[in-house]
């Protein structure tokens, strides 16, 4: 008896053990070739001087950018007048340029998706997604509320690990707003940052979501509805949230740029700036690469984009307040109609 | 007949203007007694400040004699401090009077410093009807036609007349605007407690620390103004003329403070926050001393009315108030109070 219950010990032991070195054998091995989509933003510079330089240690020195797939939006002059010119930076430290997306799926374990451009994101992520290759979005997640939700839609669905994020975030000082504030609870925050506009995108799509991603990274989720008041130098976006704090975004465009944040707490009231530059998220997103795990949730992005696309929509409306769930569920209506069209 | 008629307005203007003049243009000379109304509120900090024997400069030019208490019963923190200053400011050699009338026989000049901006109006009156120069403490009445009324009664009896929180008085407040690192003022955000007194406009009874200051960053220029209320914040959104934004955020259920972030074309910097009551009593004396105010009656009621516009659009579910739109309604009930 007391054999055989020794024996059933081993051998389940002997189990775990053939269980994780099959699951190790299945990893790929290390660093990590990621592939890059989209060379039209001087993210794909900063981030490969990151990942690339032979001197970094611990989770940069895991991830290698290997290949690229240059894109581009001839319509958005950010893109299309540097397309070429980062595509050949990139080609001249040793990364191969490839002619689609297919072509670089074959090549990398995972994928930095850079476009500048956010409208052909849903698109370009597809292929990832189906080829579960974690893949991190660079800011804007999508050109639409509607095209965030599918994507994380499709990750899901292909059980693809995936997120998104203004490096803005992960400035040590905001993010400690977040996981640990000095200033007791947060109970309000005023956020700001530059917010230069692109016809094809919801205003603060473009450049402005770098501000609101402080604004939630401090205020957490929960927005209920936000309210809009701009003008040609200046935005301001005045969000409630479901327990009753107020925060704020200011866009400017008019003046000197910089990024921060005023925070409200129940101990202390306290101003935070951009500290830290790409490196930062770049380590988070090597970490995702390595575990899998997302740093910010699929539900905070969205909301992230809903409180963007409410401020569109309260805009539109002369200022009113606009719910978060009303934006999400025209979006969901949206996607749905899509898909009806497509099975058709 | 016509000629006769515009030189007739002619001498009656200038005869208006030289008895305005008369009356004001040397100021008091110190040193200055004063007499406060209503000691419910800033009198016994105030007069701590104002007769310390060892005050200098400005604050050593005036001394308060004596004060009429006042006090709302329907406020009970008006009666707790109103009974509390009561021995202080005895103390402190004030003599303490049943009636404004028999204060006005003692003083030069008026602090009005009732916690209740509801009887401002009518403890002005006598007042400017003995024409003693008149500072009003925050918040100048309880309604945007009271304050129009104030500063109409002010001009008719050609009396100096200014109302200010102390919160303008700041150094980094106050040379926001002349500061050469900041270029031009694009913008502000500002904040301040802003606890609420049923009796008055939301932000009357305390947000005005933060509405103030707001304005002497900003400067006036107000358009419109949408806000956003729950229980523990309160955020309002003005847009000035030429497309500027300044927003005030009132704090109920978080940690106290005032202060702003300054956008403007060279710099992003943090505004003022409080310097103490000090700056605010040297500019009254000034005041009393010149018969120059430092603010503006447009000035101030411009920040009334942004207030009122706050509350209104509140009203209104958070839409766009235009501070036009408020100030015509306060005008045609100021009107109407003679």
């Amino acid at each position: 008896m007391r054999f055989y219950g020794m024996t059933r010990w081993l051998l389940a032991g002997l189990f775990i053990l053939v269980f994780c070195v099959s699951a190790y054998a299945a990893e790929p091995a290390r660093p990590l070739k990621a592939g890059m989509i989209g060379l039209d933003t001087s993210h794909v510079i900063a981030f490969v001087n990151v990942l690339n330089d032979p001197n970094k240690t611990g989770d940069l020195a895991e991830v290698k950018v290997v290949a690229g797939y240059p894109g581009g939006s001839p319509d958005v002059a950010a893109s299309a007048g540097r397309v070429d010119m980062f595509t050949e930076k990139l080609r001249a430290r040793g990364i191969e340029i490839v002619g689609s997306i297919d072509e670089l799926l074959k090549k990398v374990d995972v994928v930095l998706l850079e476009s500048v451009d956010g409208r052909p994101h849903l698109e370009q992520v597809k292929p990832v997604l189906a080829a579960r290759k974690p893949v991190f979005v660079d800011k804007p997640c999508a050109g639409s509320l509607a095209d965030v939700i599918e994507i994380f839609r499709l990750a899901k669905e292909h059980n693809c690990p995936c997120f998104s994020s203004s490096s803005l975030r992960f400035g040590p000082e905001v993010l400690a707003m977040r996981t640990d504030p000095p200033v007791g609870e947060v109970r309000g925050a005023n956020a700001y940052g530059p917010c230069s506009l692109e016809e094809h995108h919801p205003d603060f799509f473009w450049y402005g979501v770098h501000g609101v991603e402080i604004l939630f990274t401090i205020m957490g989720t929960g927005c209920q509805s936000v309210s809009r008041v701009q003008t040609e130098g200046t935005d301001v976006a005045v969000g409630t949230w479901q327990d009753g704090r107020i925060g704020t975004f200011r866009g400017i465009r008019e003046g000197k740029r910089g990024y921060g944040a005023t925070v409200f707490g129940t101990k202390s009231i306290a101003t935070v700036g951009r500290s830290g530059g790409y490196e930062t998220m770049v380590v988070e997103i090597c970490k995702f690469f390595k575990t899998g795990k997302p740093p910010v949730s699929a539900e905070e992005t969205i909301e992230i984009f809903a409180f963007m696309e409410a401020a569109d929509e309260s805009k539109r409306q002369g200022g009113h307040p606009v719910t978060i769930q009303s934006v999400i569920e025209k979006a969901q209506k949206a996607n749905a109609a899509k898909a009806a069209a497509e099975k058709k | 007949m016509c000629f006769r008629h515009i030189a007739a307005g002619l001498s009656v203007g200038v005869v208006v203007l030289s008895l305005g003049l008369s009356a004001w243009a040397q100021g008091l000379k110190p040193p200055i007694k004063a007499g406060i109304i209503g000691i419910d509120a800033h009198a016994r900090p105030w007069t701590k400040i104002i007769n310390d024997p060892k005050a200098t400069g400005e604050l050593g030019e005036m001394t308060v004699v004596a004060a009429y208490p006042g006090g709302s019963e329907d406020i009970p923190q008006s009666i707790e401090l109103r009974n509390s200053a009561m021995e202080p400011l005895k103390e402190a050699g004030v003599e303490l009077l049943d009636s404004i009338d028999e204060l006005l026989k003692k003083v030069d000049a008026v602090l009005l410093l009732s916690i209740d901006g509801r009887p401002h109006l009518e403890q002005a009156r006598p007042v400017f009807a003995a024409k003693k120069p008149l500072f009003i403490d925050k918040p100048i009445a309880g309604s945007l036609a009271d304050a129009i009324v104030i500063f109409r009664l002010a001009e008719e009896n050609g009396v100096p007349c200014f109302s200010s929180s102390s919160l303008r008085f700041a150094k980094e407040t106050l040379g926001m605007r002349t500061n050469p690192k900041i270029g031009e003022v694009i913008g502000c955000d500002q904040y301040s407690p802003c606890s609420l007194e049923p009796h008055h406009p939301d932000f009357f009874w305390y947000g005005i620390h933060g509405v103030e200051p707001l304005f002497t960053i900003m400067g006036t220029g107000c358009k419109s103004v949408t806000r956003v209320h729950t229980e523990g914040s309160d955020v309002a959104v003005g847009v000035w003329e030429g497309g500027r934004i300044g927003t005030f955020r009132g704090i109920r259920d978080s940690r106290r403070g005032y202060g702003s972030t300054v956008f403007g074309t060279k710099a992003i910097l943090p505004g003022g926050g409080f310097d103490g009551y000090e700056p605010l009593i040297v500019e009254i004396v000034k005041f009393f001393k010149t018969g120059m105010g430092p603010v503006s009656a447009a000035e101030t009621l411009e920040i009334f009315a942004f207030m009122e516009a706050a509350d209104e659009s509140k009203r209104q579910g958070g839409r766009p108030v235009t501070l036009e739109s408020v100030m015509k309604k306060a005008r045609e009930a100021a009107a109407k109070v003679k």
